[in-house]
């Protein structure tokens, strides 16, 4: 009897503990369990990368070259570790759920400058703009034109990486069975070239095209990020680069945004709404036209799709020929995390890591080697200048093309409440607008003025903007 | 003696708490605490991430009232409840019926069978028939190169909302139907005897013996069946986004989009907490009237 209540005893305090053990961090080799740690002589900083492992080995490579350095902070040698960032379920909640919980690290990259507002307003992470070391990265990488764009209330909080000027990818064999040899880049150009097509569908099928535009999301506000690359790059180029937010006021030109909108009503009944698994790899792509995907390009060489006869990237459409063709920015970068559970010789720690990464000495390399790993065209202003480029840029003529429009590219709304707003325009405007455009035939767009005034009054909601 | 019977009583009162301590604990921290915190972040205008956490007391609750979103999701749920109780119900009556009538040897073979939709993961599910109903899928080409028809699935919001029910229907029934089974093996052989005796078989002895004999069994699948429905994320999630048009949304994504897309957070919880009282009153109702037929067949 005493046995069986000793036994119960025993096991009832077993599973009270293993309970309770199980619910504490569990991080019993650094004792912090967040992003960095720092013990006597040494300062362990956390760097997340993006959730791809082509980033993650690059900057693993880079840490390790650095960890070399043995670079002392305070006395202190800095040690970076590098780990993906979670996407739970995106990168944007991963950072949320590590600042919330104490466990955000040092820096990240594949930050975006939506994002970076609203980490911004949060107050979580550090202003850049007055630190020497940023502004010699900026004069290193020669940024100085771009980095007007990435203001946020006239603070830096981000130093950019990547950018992918967001253009149209053209399917060459449509183009030249319309009796194009190279891309529209106006206006009525364009127009001139959704005529052909609606009158030559038959010798389009025969190459394979059945649709004019791949665009799946134009009626799905979960997705609000495709604003970016279809609405706001076609905005950028027919508005001579008009900001859409600024501060707290809604300054989207509304002339201009129909005529955005209208461009993608030319489209009509032939836009390819379903989802496709592939499109530019196939033998005979589908559509005529899609949004670029610069990250796809070594996808495409591997299977044989030549840029230049497959397929052709084409600026953001103007108004007039010789008009700068001002496109959307994809574009990400670093931030540094100003979160409790980071030192401030983890900061200093980190800031040591980029600085070396992007010192006038390694910016160039490090740059190469993200160009090569990434086929995204880094953050500079000498791609089409520099010599350790020009191999590359020979290589790939189409990165070629794309670095030609970087200059003109803008990147996403400085606000916290970018979500919101694109939210709010895709339900307001685009996915009405839809409804109208799915009964119009290709060539004759429907007027988009009430929805373009819906969408401004419910950005202006969504986003407390007046 | 008095002295020794009080000890005793104390000392298995003690066991009795040690032996209830991991539970106890486990659900203050893993439902009472996240419980409150929730309540308490409903009151909030925070992101989780921002330093200054601004209170502004029931405004998150008044704001439901106004919102699109909360009012699709909460319509939602009772469109997704009524096919996925009634279709999920009647499959899983239909597969235990059927493998009650196979041989012993293989049918708890069959009845695994049934099992693995259920074990299959939620995001493999809609990953293939995202790719089943792509436009370029062999399903679809083969639609429109025989029949002519071109449908977009996952767009048109009649197909769209009839794919998601199909999905969980297809997933759920085999697990339904084991509870089923169960309540069908557990009825007596006396009680089948007499039915015999009695004349009654097939469609007769169903509705008048063995569905009231499992009453207790159905009225739990009706339960769970309901639950289920007002969870439904990953399906919207992967395929539709809620959409076209809200059609397909539901609470949890619209609290996911809310608080981990567009960051409000305390807007967020006011939803989950809004959520849980249409689930808690839902339930009330459905039990009231699964009580009354059970009370009618004498449970």
């Amino acid at each position: 009897m005493k046995m069986k209540k000793f036994t119960a005893l025993f096991l009832a305090a077993a599973m009270t503990v293993s309970v309770v053990a199980g619910c504490g961090s569990g991080n019993g080799e650094n004792g912090s369990g967040s992003g960095s740690g720092s013990s006597s002589g040494k300062i362990t900083v956390d760097f997340w990368t993006a959730p791809q492992q082509v980033q993650y080995d690059l900057w693993e490579s880079r840490a390790k070259a650095f960890n070399e350095t043995k670079t002392e902070v305070n006395g202190k040698v800095v040690e970076v570790k590098v780990q993906q960032m979670p996407e739970s379920p995106s990168s944007e909640a991963g950072i949320q759920n590590a600042i919330a919980t104490g466990t955000a690290p040092a820096v990240s990259e594949n930050i975006n400058r939506g994002f970076a507002a609203t980490l911004a307003a949060s107050d979580v992470v550090y202003d850049l703009s007055s630190e020497d070391w940023f502004n010699d990265v900026v004069e290193a990488r020669q940024m100085g034109d771009t980095m007007d764009n990435w203001a946020i209330d006239g603070k830096q909080y981000v130093l950019p990486i990547y950018v992918n000027p967001m253009v149209w990818q053209w399917n060459m064999k449509g183009l030249k069975v319309l009796g194009y040899d190279k891309a529209p880049e106006t206006l009525a150009e364009f127009q001139e070239v959704m005529e052909a097509f609606a009158a030559n569908k038959d010798a389009l099928a025969e190459v394979g095209i059945t649709h004019s535009f791949y665009r799946p999301s134009l009626t799905r506000s979960d997705q609000y990020w495709d604003r970016w690359f279809d609405f706001m790059m076609i905005y950028d180029g027919l508005s001579g680069g008009k900001s859409i937010v600024d501060g707290n006021k809604l300054t989207m030109d509304k002339d201009d945004a129909i005529a955005a909108m209208e461009v993608i009503g030319t489209f009509g009944n032939s836009i390819q709404q379903s989802e496709l698994s592939s499109i530019w790899i196939e033998e005979n792509p589908s559509v005529l036209v899609s949004i670029n995907a610069p990250w796809e390009i070594s996808l495409y060489r591997e299977n044989n799709s030549v840029y230049g006869e497959d397929y052709v990237y084409g600026p953001a459409l103007v108004r007039n020929a010789g008009d700068k063709p001002y496109n959307y920015a994809d574009s990400k970068g670093l931030t540094f995390y100003k979160a409790d559970n980071v030192s401030e010789d983890q900061h200093l720690g980190a800031v040591e890591f980029v600085k070396w990464v992007y010192s006038k000495e390694n910016s160039a390399q490090s740059d190469l080697e993200w160009l090569n790993a990434t086929t995204m065209l880094p953050v500079r202003g000498d791609l089409n200048d520099n010599e350790v480029f020009a191999d590359v840029m020979n290589e790939y003529p189409e990165l070629a093309a794309l670095a030609e429009w970087v200059p003109y590219a803008i990147p996403g709304l400085a606000t916290d409440k970018d979500a919101d707003i694109w939210t709010a325009f895709t339900e307001s405007c685009s996915a009405p607008y839809m409804n109208e455009v799915n009964a119009a035939e290709p060539g004759n767009a429907p007027d988009a003025t009430s929805y373009v005034e819906a969408g401004m009054e419910a950005m202006k909601q969504a986003g407390g903007l007046e | 003696m008095k002295k020794k019977v009080k000890s005793t009583s104390s000392r298995s009162n003690l066991v009795g708490w040690l032996l209830n301590g991991p539970y106890l604990i486990y659900s203050v921290i893993f439902f009472l605490i996240p419980l409150v915190w929730a309540a308490w972040l409903s009151l909030m205008d925070w992101n989780l991430m921002s330093k200054n956490k601004k209170f502004v007391g029931l405004a998150n609750f008044k704001a439901l009232f106004s919102d699109e979103k909360v009012k699709a999701a909460f319509i939602n749920s009772y469109r997704y409840l009524l096919p996925i109780v009634v279709l999920c119900f009647l499959c899983g009556l239909v597969i235990a019926l059927l493998v009650s009538k196979l041989p012993d040897k293989i049918k708890g073979f069959v009845a695994v069978l049934f099992f693995i939709p259920y074990l299959t993961s939620g995001v493999a599910t809609s990953v293939v028939v995202k790719y089943f109903f792509n436009y370029n899928s062999v399903f679809n080409t083969f639609l429109r190169e025989h029949f002519d028809l071109n449908i977009n699935w996952l767009t048109d919001k009649r197909y769209a909302f009839a794919i998601m029910v199909g999905i969980v229907v297809w997933k759920m029934s085999g697990y339904y139907a084991l509870f089923i089974l169960s309540g069908i093996e557990s009825i007596g052989t006396d009680v089948n005897e007499a039915c015999a005796l009695d004349g009654s078989k097939g469609f007769h002895k169903l509705i008048h013996v063995t569905l009231p004999m499992i009453m207790p069994t159905l009225t739990t699948v009706l339960v769970l069946a309901t639950g289920l429905a007002f969870g439904i994320y990953t399906e919207p999630f992967l395929l539709t986004g809620g959409g076209p048009n809200l059609s397909t949304t539901s609470w949890q994504l619209e609290i996911y989009n809310t608080s981990f897309t567009r960051f409000q957070s305390g807007y967020g919880a006011a939803m989950a907490i809004a959520n849980a009282v249409q689930i808690f009153v839902t339930l009330r109702i459905i039990n009231f009237f699964t009580d009354k037929l059970n009370r009618k067949f004498g449970y």
